[in-house]
């Protein structure tokens, strides 16, 4: 078995080598067809694991030598199963729907070698024994994403996300560098497994990995970058929020609970930066007109629940962040997804310019409808599920402030998935879309996004499955043992009381407000329809997207603008920038006097030396 | 001891595997885009100097031979540019005679090791140090390398920055294993002149509009890195510097050829100003990304292999502190690079720019060989002779 370990990796990257020889003989489906072949042996691969995994035991195989004391060296447990089967599993969906999406496409050969190779990080990532590798694979997925966002690289707005990508995420993993080399230094091993490398794991390596995670995870405040890359193709924002990009973070944080045991303190700052980010996310996404900045923003706040699920450190907590880190990739993923077959079919992803497509667009309005139950928390889907455990497992731990911004943010999260579904799907279409031709997504595009969300449902009637043979294993690599049984819906059978009731009672609740509120103030038939937030408006004026953004601008100014980092990273740019340009005006003031220079630098390097 | 048995890695071997590389791509590149007259045979004696120098064991011959290969590319670059030309020229002797002069009375030149004793002892240091910031063009004695890159051909700039200016980094590397007094004695002056190198290379980069001036400027920076390695002068250290000048070389030759390429295509020197030159030559933009994300070492290519090791020395010798300057400074890095990836090569083309450029089909497989390389040699490092494994 140990000797199989590697095939998902060389699958991928096999996978990346054909696209590159063949890339000049194949056609754009044929190149599509073949990305997707790929995905699915390396997700077949990773499927094989799973009588060892589900058994509790690793998989394990040296690869080759690298460098020093960090060999290519693979280490599956059930962490590892998880997050892998999550990278292909969703990563080949997501490959099938781009056979059609990227048809007129030019550049697809770089594309799919770089999802391949996107995918294939993950697995690395996810895989790796020794840090350093880890690293390594932390970087790959970087610069995919990089390469990803710029797809279509002679357009302004998406090499200006490019950039934003690039730098935002790549220098915070410099922390994650810089806590692998501290720990290299004070256990000499690289390998995390090592018992001497767990002993010099304190709260500055903890501190170095989180700065990492949180911008990898866009945790606030280092989230900023991810609406800037909305404007990469969309299978590629599908990859990057379900998947490959934002979970690396999530894995790192989870994976510190298989190196050690947390410090209390770590729990908190943890469960306050998720906190955070929660409530940042969907204040944000509450405002946005364009559909993918909502989706992108939206996967700030569900990072923060995953996040904060795991900050809460209990057994049930990693219970919570497990199956909602594997469900939010699946009904995000979807989002987006359906998100692209709009744009594709209408030409636009702006709110103000769609409206009543779903007559048009059946099989897409029908999936997003599903999905958007699934992140909202309807019964019978994954999200419920996944919402359920994290109250539960909040109340459990006594943690109220959790409890109430969850609750809260839940609400909002309602909010601006109905102000969506409302304004691309439904009520009156805009003039833009009313006499456009628009024709629903192609069966291959709706059969990979449906089959994501069928795993949403299917995930949400019967969660016992996941638990036991994917987030059981989890667990148990993160040394705990599973707190619960639970079965059909999430019914929690072998614990009960209040904080189960009341945890159900708390997820359906945000649900209840927004139903009381649409019954309301039904949509009306004439005019886009959102919902008023309060009384019915007067007969014949209706509340659009822009109203209900701009009234949640409106609202939440204050907060936002005290939520907005981004000017405080202009300002360190300004200063970076005016220091250079001092330098710069100092260094041609000096070589105006070159002899001097050189004479005077000498003289001092020598009196620093002789007086040293 | 020598460099290889302190680190493991055949320098001699590498950096004329290296060498070789740069000439045939340099004097193939020179048949499409015209680098100066008798510019084949300038690089070929060069290169043949430096090779041989490698290879002598005689430390006065190989110091001859590597000015020797200096003075060559300065009366090239004097027929260049002629400011240019001096200002190299007094690089190249006030660099060289301070050197020979550190070397002979260190008794470096004929096999000894020990440090001599009294004042004498750190006017050899003084002088090394002085010599080898001059050669190398590390800050504050950096004035020569801005205007070689900017004025000479692109070829040329290569030839001086990734085969002689890494050859005499390469003896410097081999005088921290054999005179280790020389380092050690005054440990945080060189480390003073590393960060000095990082910090004003990194800064000054940052805001050229000149591309080329940009490139100077991010060898000076780099090569701080290069000599804080051989400061801390652990076997990490001095790895992570010479592996970190291999790539030095190979990255440097896709920055200047793909700028060299884009100029010969706009018919002006490459500056902030234009837009878009990706569009036009998507290979030679591809290799300028690759070029510059290979110089701040992220992996998985070449780089990176010396720069975490080159951390790690900075971790070991000056704590925590340093290895976040050097985190620090390498953001900075980003940042210039990504400025000009940006600003230049990716996004809209810049008006008046829409004819289609010619494209040189050799050049573009030379990149492609060379990126390929720089990322086979990330993953598996084993391919660099005598470091399998370490």
């Amino acid at each position: 078995m140990n000797a199989l370990a590697g095939i998902p990796l060389i699958v991928l990257l096999g996978g990346v080598l054909i696209q590159l020889l063949l890339g000049r003989v194949l056609s754009v489906r044929g190149k599509g067809w073949l990305a997707f072949a790929f995905g699915i042996l390396a997700l077949a691969g990773v499927i094989s694991f799973a009588p060892t995994i589900i058994k509790g035991q690793v998989i394990q195989l040296n690869l080759f030598p690298w460098q020093a004391e960090s060999p290519f060296s693979l280490y599956i447990d059930g962490l590892s199963f998880l997050f892998a089967l999550m990278g292909t599993g969703i990563g080949s969906a997501i490959l099938f729907y781009c056979i059609d999406y990227m048809e007129h496409e030019t550049g697809t050969t770089r594309f799919y070698a770089l999802m391949l190779t996107f995918i294939a990080g993950l697995v690395g990532l996810v895989s790796a024994r020794n840090l350093l590798m880890v690293y390594l694979c932390w970087e790959i997925i970087g610069l995919c994403s990089y390469f990803l966002v710029g797809f279509w690289y002679k357009q302004k707005a998406a090499v200006d996300g490019a950039k934003k990508v690039l730098v935002m995420t790549h220098i915070p993993g410099y922390a994650l560098l810089i806590g692998i080399l501290l720990l290299y230094k004070g256990s000499g091993t690289f390998v995390w497994t090592d018992p001497a490398l767990a002993a010099q794991f304190g709260t500055g390596i903890f501190i170095l990995f989180l700065i990492a995670a949180m911008a990898k995870s866009v945790m606030f405040p280092l989230h900023t970058w991810i609406p800037e890359a909305m404007n990469a193709p969309t299978p590629v924002s599908a990859l990057l929020h379900s998947a490959c990009y934002v979970k690396a973070g999530v894995y790192l944080v989870a994976r510190m609970y298989s190196i050690t045991p947390w410090h209390p303190s770590w729990n908190v700052i943890l469960m306050a930066v998720g906190c955070a980010t929660m409530v940042v996310g969907a204040l944000y996404a509450l405002t946005q007109t364009d559909l993918k900045r909502l989706l992108a923003f939206s996967t700030i706040s569900q990072l923060g629940y995953i996040m904060t699920a795991f900050g809460l450190g209990t057994p049930l907590g990693l219970l919570a962040g497990a199956f909602y880190v594997f469900s939010h990739g699946l009904f995000k993923g979807t989002l987006f997804l359906c998100a692209g077959a709009v744009q594709h079919a209408t030409g636009t992803k702006d709110m103000r310019k769609l409206g009543g497509i779903a007559s048009r667009m059946p099989g897409t309005a029908i999936i997003w409808l599903v999905v958007a139950a699934a992140i909202i928390g309807v019964p019978l889907t994954n999200g419920f599920v996944a919402k359920w455990l994290l109250y539960d497992a909040a109340l459990q731990a006594g943690a109220w402030v959790v409890v109430i911004i969850a609750w809260l943010v839940s609400t909002f999260t309602a909010f601006y998935i109905l102000k969506a579904t409302v304004g691309v799907f439904f009520g009156e279409p805009s003039p833009e879309v009313k006499n456009a031709e628009i024709k629903d997504a192609s069966p291959r595009m709706l059969a990979g996004m449906g089959v994501l969300a069928l795993a949403s449902v299917f995930f949400g009637v019967v969660p016992q499955l996941f638990i036991k043979w994917i987030a059981g294993p989890a667990m148990t690599a993160m040394k705990v043992t599973l707190p619960t049984s639970v079965t059909f819906l999430g019914l929690q059978v072998n614990s009960g009381g209040a904080p189960v009731t009341a945890g159900a009672i708390l997820t359906l609740s945000a649900l209840l407000i927004i139903g009381a509120i649409f019954a309301i103030r039904r949509p009306s038939p004439k005019g886009v329809s959102s919902f008023t937030g309060g009384d019915p408006l007067p007969q014949g004026d209706t509340l659009n997207v822009i109203d209900f953004s701009e009234f949640a601008e409106t609202t939440f100014d204050p907060a936002m603008r005290l939520m907005n980092p981004d000017p405080v990273y202009l300002w360190i740019w300004h200063a970076i920038s005016w220091l250079s340009k001092l330098t710069r005006t100092i260094s041609e003031a000096v070589e105006k006097k070159l002899g001097f220079l050189i004479i005077g630098a000498i003289v001092v390097v020598a009196a620093v030396i002789i007086w040293l | 001891m020598a460099l290889f048995e302190y680190t493991g890695l055949d320098w001699k071997i590498a950096f004329t595997a290296v060498t070789i590389i740069i000439l045939l791509a340099a004097e193939v590149y020179a048949l499409f885009v015209p680098q100066g007259k008798r510019f084949s045979w300038v690089s070929l004696i060069t290169a043949g100097l430096i090779v041989a120098a490698l290879w002598l064991p005689n430390a006065i011959l190989r110091t001859v031979l590597l000015d020797v290969a200096a003075l060559v590319l300065v009366a090239f670059v004097w027929g260049q540019e002629k400011h240019a030309g001096k200002l190299f020229l007094a690089a190249v002797l006030i660099g060289s005679v301070l050197v020979a002069a550190g070397m002979t009375l260190g008794g470096l030149f004929i096999g000894g090791t020990a440090q001599p004793a009294g004042v004498l002892g750190k006017v050899v240091i003084c002088l090394l140090l002085i010599g080898f910031a001059i050669k190398l063009a590390a800050i504050p004695f950096s004035f020569w390398l801005a205007p070689v890159s900017e004025k000479s051909t692109a070829m040329t700039a290569v030839l001086v920055i990734c085969l002689l200016d890494m050859a005499e980094f390469g003896e410097l590397a081999s005088l921290r294993v054999e005179a280790p007094w020389v380092f050690s004695s005054i440990k945080w002056v060189w480390i003073a002149l590393a960060l000095l190198s990082m910090f004003g290379g990194a800064f000054l980069a940052l805001s050229q509009t000149n591309v080329r001036r940009m490139l100077a400027y991010s060898s000076i920076d780099d090569i701080g890195y290069l000599v804080l390695g051989l400061a801390a002068g652990t076997v990490g250290g001095v790895l992570g510097a010479v592996i970190g000048a291999l790539s030095h070389s190979l990255c440097k030759f896709l920055l200047f050829g793909s700028v060299g390429v884009a100029e010969n295509d706009l018919k002006h020197p490459l500056t902030t100003a234009d837009r878009g030159l990706s569009s036009r030559n998507p290979v030679a933009g591809a290799a300028f990304i690759v070029g510059a994300l290979g110089m701040i070492g992220i992996p998985p290519f070449l780089g990176f292999l010396g720069r975490w090791r080159l951390y790690f020395s900075g971790l070991e010798v000056g704590g925590v502190g340093i290895v976040i300057a050097m985190a620090a400074a390498t953001a900075l890095a980003i940042l210039y690079y990504v400025r000009i990836i940006h600003k230049v090569w990716l996004g809209e083309t810049a008006e008046g720019t829409l004819s289609a450029p010619k494209r040189f089909i050799w050049i573009e497989v030379l990149f492609i060989v060379i990126i390929i390389l720089i990322v086979v040699a990330g993953l598996f490092p084993a391919i660099l002779p005598g470091l399998g494994g370490r």
